[in-house]
């Protein structure tokens, strides 16, 4: 079994505009995620206008961008993002791990959901890492009852709206 | 990196997305700007 923990702490990022980047670290067993939120009205998702055209509407306000990566990446700054299984002592998740991340995902966005006036949040997979979509998809699914929030797929699976 | 290089970055649909998110942290870290907050406290 998994072991989960989540920082009792945000990090808060100004970004441009007097907007807050937001970071949430926890930890799955041996593997240490940063969660980053973005609020959509900062202008770094690229694909809004998309997303709100094919959803014949627009995003509601105070609506955040989600992302995910391991802390290590956020701390190193560029070069970019890794994945786990590149680290010799960390080695790649196993579906229980899988798994505990995206429960420790879904409670990190609640306890933002405590913490800011969250109308909604988008999660997009990067076109490199196009398994996500469907990972982003079964987490839905398991904690569709509980989000409170109608979920829209957009992007031809490759990302979700949820509001 | 300029935080207008970053906005740049962060409108590509690839990898380099994210990777503006880590250089963003970065920066901010390296400023000393971060404030760390405590869940349940009030935001600034």
């Amino acid at each position: 079994m998994a072991t989960l923990q989540l920082d009792e702490d945000f990090e808060e990022i100004p970004l441009l505009d007097d907007t807050c980047g937001i970071l949430h670290t926890i930890r799955v067993d041996q593997f240490e995620y940063g969660i980053w939120y973005i609020p959509l009205s900062a202008g770094f998702l690229a694909h809004k206008e998309q997303i709100e055209d094919q959803l014949g509407r627009k995003l509601p306000a105070n609506c955040y961008e989600v992302k995910f990566a391991l802390k290590r990446d956020f701390d190193g700054g560029v070069p970019g993002y890794t994945t786990p299984g590149t680290h010799p002592d960390l080695g790649c998740l196993n579906y229980r791990q899988m798994m505990a991340l995206g429960d420790g995902i879904f409670r990190s966005s609640w306890m933002l959901r405590r913490h800011r006036d969250v109308r909604g949040f988008v999660a997009v997979a990067l076109e490199e890492r196009p398994k996500l979509g469907p990972y982003y998809g079964r987490l839905l699914r398991t904690y569709r009852e509980q989000l409170g929030y109608s979920i829209y797929p957009v992007l031809e699976g490759s990302g979700y709206a949820i509001f | 990196m300029r935080s207008s290089e970053i906005k740049e970055k962060a409108h590509s649909g690839k990898a380099e997305r994210l990777n503006a998110a880590l250089a963003l942290y970065k920066a901010a870290k390296d400023a000393g700007t971060v404030r760390r907050v405590p869940i349940g406290a009030q935001p600034a």
